[in-house]
C-alpha cells in the first residue's frame, strides 16, 4: 500500500509539472486549462500550507512552555503576540490597531536589528585587517571603502566625482553585476535540473524513495 | 634363471625384473639395499664386503667415499683377497680382507684383523648345526656342558689386563695384537710345548684331502695317531712361512719372566695355559671321560678335546683361535674386551697358575656384562686355564684331548699347511698328539659331545660336504652357528640344508671325494672360513643384492628354528651394531613402498618407486601458529598499526584562536554611528548636497521617463514585497514615487507575494497620501497576499481575477472602480495594467516577477524599486531589456525627489545617510591602517619567537 502511495504520488507530481511545462510553450486551451488549475491549487496549498506553517509554529512553542524547557518565556510572548495580530487581523473593528501593530512593534524592530547589522559590519571591518592582514582582506576592505565613498556623499561637496562617477559605477555595474549574471545563471541551470529531476522522478520531495 | 624373493609379498620373480610383478614392490634398490632383518636362527651369508657396501651404513659409504678409493671394481678386490696369503680361521674377515684395502671405513680393528689373518677362505663346512640366536647371550644358563664354555673372561680381571682407557692409536701401530706378538715371542724361543694327547681316531680320509693343508695341520693328523710327540724347537723362520703369526704365537703366551727355559725343558709347558688347565683339576666343572682320566686338563678345554671328537682338528684349533681372534683384532676401533685379550696373552704369569682363585673371582669393573656374568655362569675361573678362556669350550675340550705329552708337539705354532704337512709333522714326532688327531676325522666315541655334524648325502660342493665344525652344545651360540654360516657362504647351494642338527660328522660315509676337509683351491683359508663364523652379526645380517635369492631361502629356513630362544648380545656388540641405523633404513625403505590411495594408481602397492633418500617420509613438522617476532618486530608491528589506524580517525580540526571581542570598541563604533545618523536627523541639516540625476542614460533615468510617461488615470500594478526592516529606505524611495503617480492621478492596485505586504501598501499609501489622498476601491485597491510564489505570480499574471481580489468586505476587487480598467472585454489580465512596479529588497522576489510576469506585459513598462543592496543583482535584467528602468537605493529616491524638484523623505534622511557612511568610512579606513600595522607587528613578533 505504501508503495501504491508513493507511485501515485509521483505520477501526480511528473504529471503536473510536464502539464505546466508544456504550458509555457504550447497554447492549447486544454493544457492551459489543466495548468490553471494546477497552478490554482498550488496557490491555495500555500496558503494553506502557510496557515500549516502558523499552526506548526503555535503548538511547537505550545510544547516548549508545557514542557518548561529553556527559553519558553519567549515562546509566551510569541505566542501572545500572534493570538494578538491574527485577533486584530480577524477582527473587523480591531483592524485600527493592526497598523500600530506594524508601525511600532514589527518595522522598528527589524530597523534596528538592520541598525545594529551595520555597527557590526563596521567593527568587523575595522579589526579585518587586525587578524587577517592578507591581500585578500586588504582587497576586500578597499572595495566596501570605494563603494562607501563612491555612494556616500561628502559635507559640501556632494559625491566624489571620480569614484561616483567613474569608479563606483564600473565596480558596480560591471563586476558585481558579472557575478550577480553568474549567479543568477547558476541559479537557472539549479532551478532546471531540479525541475528535470522531478519530471523524470529522480528526486521525490513529496515523499517515496528515490 | 634365478628366482627373487620379493622382499614385500615373498613372491618369486625372475631376475630380469627389477620391479616384483605381483606387487609392484622395487626388487633392487640402487640405495641403500634393505636388509632383511637378523631374526632369530637367521643363517648368516657369506658375502664379499663390496657387494656389502650397497647396505653399508651411511656412515660407511660416506667413509668409504671420503677415501678417494675405487671400490667398484670388483677385479681389483680379487687379488687382495688372494693377496692374503695366510689363512685366516676368521671367515667374517674375508669380504673385509676383500675391500680392506680399498675400504678405510672399516674398522681400525678389522683392518687391523685383515692384516694379521689369512685371506678369507672359502672354507668347508658343515651345514648348518644351529641357528644364529644373536640375541643370545653367549653365556646362558651354565650347563653341563655350558660349564665348559667358560672362557674365563671373567676369571681373572687382571689376567686379562681389561684397559678401556688404552690408547687406541697404539693399539693400532701394532700390526699384530699384543697377544700374538707375545706368541711370536714364544714362538721365536722354538720352545716345543707338549701338546695334550689328541685321540687317536682321526679321521682317515682321502689324503688328497689333507694335501693342501697346512703343515701344522697336517702335522696335527699324524699327532693324533701318534701321541707322544717329543718337544722340539719350532723353527721361528720356517714358522713363520707357514703358519699365520696368530698361529704361530699361539702356543706362546709365555713371557720371558715365565721362564721360557723351563718350557723348554719342560714340554708340558709348552701351552702353559693348557698346563695350568692340566694344573688345576678343581677348575673342572665337567670333566669329560677324557679329560677326568688326564689330569690337568680342564673342562674348559673340553671345546678343544671334542675337536677330537668331531674328527676336525683343524675346526679344534680354530675356535681357541677365534676365540682369540678378538685380540687379533686389536686395533684402535677393537672393543676394550678385545683389546685387554692382548693383555690377556701377556698374562703367562697368571695364567701359570698364581693366579689365585680369589683374583679370578674379582670382577672387574671394567668388564662387560655379559662377560662379567661368565664366571658366575661357569663353575669356577680357571686361572690356570686364562689363555683357554680365549677359547671355545669346544676348543678346551680338544685341548683336554690332548695328551700333556703331546704339549710339545701342540706348543708348535700352527701353520695353516695341509694335513699332509701335519702329518708329515707328526711323521716326524713334531706333532702334537692333539693336533695329529686334528687329522683324524673320526672322533672320539666316548666323547660327550653333540653328535658331530653330518654331511648330508645332498650335500655335492665340497665345501658344504666337509664337516670341520663339530658344533656342540658346549660351545656358544654363535659358534653353534658358524657351520651354518660358513656353509652358506661357501657353497652358496640352495640344496643344501643349512639348518643341520649337529651330529658326528661322518667324513667316511661322506666319503668326500669331492669334499676334502680343506679345498686345495683354498689351501689355509679354511681356518678363515671357519672363524668367519666369528663375523659379528651385524655384518652376516648384511644381503648383497645378488645374494638376496640366497638371503630369502636362509631365512625361510631359519624360520624353522624360530623356537629357539632368541641370545642376548653382549652390551658393548649392542652398542657397535649399526643395526639400529641398517633397520632404520630398511623400515623407512619399506614405508615408501606404500599404497597409492588415489588417483588412477589408487590399491597399487609401490607403483611408483622412491629412490631412498629421494623423498623421506617423515613426520610434518609442527609449526607454531604463533608469530615468531622479537620484541623489536612486534614494537614496530605495533607503531605500524597504530599509524595505519590513525588515518581512519577523524582528526581534530585545531580551533582558531578566539577572536577577542572588544566591546568598548563596538560600543564606540556603535555609538559614532548613532551620533552620525541621529544629530543630521534631528538637526535637519542639508550639509550634505543631494544627488543630481546624471545625463547619461541611466536605469534611474529609465525609470523616471518611463514613470514620467505614465498615461493619467491609469492603472497600475504595484508590488509591495519587501520586509518592514527595509521600509526606512523602501518607503524613502517608494514614497517619492506613489507621490509622482498620485500627481497623475493614476489608479494603484496593490498585491503582495509577503504576508506582510499588504500592511506595507497600506503604510506606503498612507505615507504619501497627505497631499492627495487616495481613496480605497475606487483610486487603489490592495489585492493582498498573493500566496505560491513563483507559481502565484504566474497565474496571477495570467488570470488575475481568479487568483486573488476576493475579500468578504469588498467582494470581487476586480470588479472595483480602481481596476475598471484592467478588465477588458470581460477579460483581465496583466498586461492591462499600464505598468507593472515591483518594490523589493530581495533581487529574488524581483527576479520571479520578472520571470514569471514580465514576458505577460505585453510591452508595458516593467520597473523595479528595489533596495541598494539587491540593485546589482537585477540589474542584468535591465541590460536584457525586461526592466524598463530601476530606482535603487536612497540615493535614487534622492535623484528622483531631486528630479521632481521637490524634497521628499529621502532629502530627509540624506545627510543623516551622508554622515553615517562619511563615518563608516572613517572607522574602517582609519581602523584598517590600524589593525594592518598592529597585525604586521604581532605577526614579526611571532615569527621571531618562532626563529629564537
Amino acid at each position: 500500500m505504501k508503495r501504491i502511495f508513493a507511485s501515485i504520488n509521483t505520477v501526480i507530481a511528473i504529471s503536473a509539472g510536464v502539464i505546466v511545462l508544456l504550458g509555457y510553450f504550447i497554447d492549447l486551451p486544454t493544457v492551459s486549462g489543466f495548468r490553471f488549475i494546477l497552478l490554482q491549487w498550488a496557490v491555495i496549498l500555500a496558503g494553506v500550507a502557510l496557515l500549516v506553517g502558523v499552526w506548526n509554529l503555535f503548538s511547537v512553542h505550545i510544547q516548549k512552555i508545557h514542557e518548561h524547557r529553556p527559553g519558553s518565556m519567549g515562546s509566551v510572548v510569541l505566542l501572545f503576540f500572534l493570538l494578538l495580530t491574527a485577533i486584530v487581523s480577524i477582527a473587523p473593528d480591531l483592524q485600527p490597531l493592526q497598523s500600530v501593530m506594524l508601525n511600532g512593534i514589527m518595522i522598528p524592530s527589524e530597523i534596528s536589528l538592520i541598525a545594529v547589522l551595520s555597527v557590526t559590519l563596521i567593527y568587523a571591518s575595522v579589526r579585518l585587517l587586525r587578524l587577517r592582514g592578507d591581500l585578500t582582506a586588504i582587497l576586500f576592505l578597499a572595495t566596501a571603502l570605494i563603494i562607501l565613498l563612491g555612494t556616500g556623499p561628502f559635507p559640501g561637496i556632494g559625491q566624489l566625482p571620480v569614484i561616483s562617477d567613474w569608479l563606483r559605477p564600473f565596480i558596480s555595474h560591471a563586476l558585481a553585476t558579472g557575478g550577480a549574471r553568474g549567479i543568477l545563471i547558476g541559479v537557472a541551470l539549479g532551478t532546471l535540473t531540479t525541475g528535470l529531476r522531478i519530471l523524470f522522478g529522480v528526486d521525490r520531495p513529496y515523499g517515496g524513495e528515490s | 634363471m634365478n628366482d627373487v624373493i620379493c622382499i614385500s609379498c615373498g613372491k618369486p620373480n625372475t631376475d630380469k625384473v627389477a620391479i616384483c610383478q605381483y606387487c609392484g614392490t622395487a626388487l633392487k634398490q640402487s640405495a641403500t639395499e634393505p636388509l632383511a632383518p637378523i631374526r632369530t636362527g637367521d643363517m648368516p651369508v657369506k658375502m664379499k664386503t663390496s657387494d656389502l657396501e650397497g647396505t653399508l651404513p651411511g656412515w660407511l659409504r660416506d667413509a668409504r667415499k671420503a677415501s678417494g678409493e675405487k671400490d667398484s671394481n670388483p677385479a681389483a678386490k680379487v687379488p687382495a683377497v688372494k693377496k692374503v696369503a695366510p689363512a685366516s680361521p676368521i671367515d667374517f674377515l674375508t669380504g673385509l680382507s676383500q675391500v680392506g684395502e680399498e675400504e678405510e671405513e672399516a674398522p681400525d680393528w678389522l683392518k687391523s684383523l685383515q692384516n694379521s689373518m689369512p685371506a678369507p677362505v672359502e672354507s668347508i663346512l658343515p651345514a648348518k648345526a644351529e641357528p644364529v640366536e644373536e640375541q643370545k647371550a653367549p653365556v646362558e644358563e651354565p650347563g653341563p656342558d655350558q660349564t665348559q664354555a667358560n672362557w674365563g673372561f671373567g676369571a681373572d680381571p687382571s689376567a686379562f689386563a681389561f684397559d678401556e682407557d688404552s690408547e687406541p692409536g697404539e693399539q693400532a701401530e701394532q700390526e699384530t695384537p699384543g697377544w700374538m706378538n707375545a706368541l711370536n715371542e714364544q714362538k721365536e724361543q722354538a720352545r716345543p710345548e707338549p701338546m695334550r694327547k689328541v685321540p687317536a681316531e682321526q679321521p682317515k680320509g682321502d689324503p688328497a684331502i689333507f694335501e693342501d693343508l697346512p703343515d701344522w695341520l697336517a702335522a696335527l693328523t699324524e699327532s693324533s695317531a701318534v701321541p707322544p710327540i717329543p718337544p722340539a724347537r719350532s723353527d721361528p723362520t720356517k714358522q713363520q712361512d707357514d703358519n699365520p703369526d696368530w698361529l704361530s704365537g699361539l702356543g706362546g703366551d709365555f713371557t720371558p719372566d715365565d721362564g721360557s727355559q723351563a718350557a723348554e725343558t719342560d714340554p708340558t709347558e709348552t701351552l702353559d695355559w693348557l698346563a695350568r688347565a692340566n694344573q688345576e683339576p678343581s677348575i673342572v666343572s665337567d670333566p669329560g671321560p677324557t679329560i677326568a682320566e688326564k689330569p690337568g686338563v680342564t673342562d674348559n678345554q673340553d671345546w678343544l678335546a671334542e675337536l677330537t671328537s668331531g674328527a676336525q682338528p683343524v675346526e679344534t684349533s680354530l675356535p681357541a683361535t677365534q676365540k682369540a681372534d678378538p685380540s687379533l683384532q686389536v686395533d684402535s676401533n677393537m672393543p676394550d674386551w678385545l683389546s685387554n685379550l692382548q693383555d690377556s696373552g701377556q698374562i703367562p704369569d697368571a695364567t701359570s697358575g698364581k693366579t689365585s682363585a680369589t683374583q679370578l673371582n674379582d670382577p672387574v669393573e671394567t668388564t662387560p656384562d655379559w662377560m662379567a656374568s661368565l664366571p658366575q655362569a661357569s663353575v669356577e675361573p680357571q686361572p690356570s686355564a686364562m689363555p683357554g678362556t680365549d677359547l671355545p669350550s669346544w676348543l678346551a675340550d680338544a685341548m683336554n684331548a690332548l695328551p700333556s705329552q703331546d704339549a710339545a708337539v701342540a706348543s708348535k705354532p700352527f701353520s695353516s699347511g695341509s694335513f699332509e704337512e701335519i702329518e708329515g709333522i707328526n711323521k716326524n714326532g713334531e706333532l702334537p698328539s692333539w693336533m695329529a688327531s686334528l687329522g683324524q676325522p673320526e672322533s672320539e666315541p666316548e666323547r660327550q659331545h653333540p653328535p658331530s655334524i653330518e654331511t648330508s648325502a645332498a650335500i655335492e660342493t665340497p665345501v658344504s660336504s666337509a664337516p670341520f665344525l663339530q658344533p656342540s652344545v658346549d660351545l656358544p651360540d654363535w659358534l653353534n652357528n658358524l657351520p651354518a654360516i660358513d656353509n652358506r657362504m661357501t657353497t652358496g647351494a640352495v640344496d643344501t640344508n643349512p639348518v643341520v642338527q649337529p651330529k658326528a660328522v661322518d667324513i667316511s660315509a661322506s666319503k668326500a671325494p669331492v669334499t676334502p676337509l680343506i679345498p686345495p683351491s683354498v689351501d689355509d683359508q679354511n681356518i678363515d672360513s671357519i672363524l668367519s663364523m666369528d663375523m659379528p652379526d651385524w655384518l652376516t645380517g648384511f644381503t648383497g643384492p645378488e645374494k638376496e635369492q640366497k638371503t630369502a631361502q636362509v631365512t625361510e629356513n631359519h624360520h624353522e628354528d624360530a623356537n629357539l630362544l632368541p641370545a642376548e648380545l653382549p652390551s658393548w656388540v649392542q652398542s657397535m651394531r649399526p643395526m639400529e641405523s641398517v633397520m632404520a633404513g630398511t623400515r623407512d625403505s619399506r614405508d615408501e613402498q606404500e599404497i597409492e590411495d588415489n588417483g588412477p594408481l589408487a590399491g597399487l602397492q609401490s607403483i611408483l618407486p622412491v629412490q631412498s633418500g629421494l623423498m623421506e617420509t617423515r613426520k610434518a613438522k609442527t609449526y607454531s601458529i604463533k608469530l615468531l617476532a622479537t620484541d623489536t618486530q612486534r614494537a614496530q608491528a605495533l607503531l605500524l598499526e597504530n599509524l595505519v589506524n590513525s588515518e581512519s580517525e577523524p582528526q581534530q580540526v585545531p580551533k582558531s584562536a578566539k577572536t577577542l571581542i572588544i566591546r568598548p570598541l563596538r560600543w564606540l563604533i556603535a555609538a559614532v554611528l548613532l551620533i552620525a545618523t541621529i544629530l543630521p536627523a534631528i538637526l535637519g541639516t542639508k550639509i550634505f548636497p543631494s544627488p543630481v540625476l546624471s545625463t547619461q542614460p541611466s536605469a534611474l533615468g529609465a525609470f523616471i521617463q518611463t514613470t514620467t510617461n505614465l498615461p493619467d488615470g491609469s492603472v497600475v500594478l504595484v508590488v509591495v514585497d519587501y520586509q518592514p526592516g527595509y521600509a526606512a529606505e523602501m518607503e524613502a524611495i517608494s514614497v517619492p514615487l506613489i507621490e509622482q503617480l498620485k500627481t497623475k492621478n493614476i489608479r494603484l492596485a496593490f498585491i503582495s507575494t509577503s504576508p506582510v505586504g499588504p500592511f506595507m501598501a497600506d503604510r506606503l499609501v498612507q505615507k504619501s497620501g497627505n497631499a492627495n489622498i487616495y481613496q480605497i476601491g475606487t483610486q487603489y485597491i490592495n489585492l493582498g497576499y498573493l500566496p505560491g510564489g513563483a507559481g502565484g505570480i504566474k497565474i496571477f499574471a495570467e488570470l488575475p481575477r481568479y487568483t486573488v481580489g476576493q475579500d468578504s468586505l469588498l467582494g470581487n476587487m476586480w470588479d472595483a472602480p480602481a481596476l475598471a480598467d484592467v478588465t477588458v472585454n470581460g477579460v483581465t489580465n496583466l498586461a492591462n495594467f499600464a505598468a507593472v512596479f515591483v518594490l523589493t529588497d530581495n533581487p529574488d522576489t524581483g527576479r520571479l516577477w520578472i520571470e514569471q510576469a514580465q514576458p505577460l506585459m505585453e510591452a508595458k513598462p516593467f520597473l523595479l524599486v528595489v533596495s541598494a543592496q539587491a540593485e546589482p543583482m537585477v540589474r542584468p535584467y535591465m541590460l536584457s531589456g525586461q526592466v524598463v528602468g530601476i530606482l535603487a537605493g536612497l540615493e535614487g529616491g534622492a535623484m528622483l525627489e531631486n528630479a521632481l524638484g521637490k524634497d521628499g523623505l529621502a532629502r530627509a534622511d540624506w545627510d543623516a545617510f551622508g554622515a553615517a557612511m562619511l563615518t563608516a568610512e572613517l572607522l574602517i579606513s582609519i581602523g584598517g591602517v590600524w589593525g594592518l600595522v598592529v597585525g604586521l607587528r604581532a605577526r614579526r613578533i611571532n615569527a621571531k619567537q618562532d626563529e629564537a
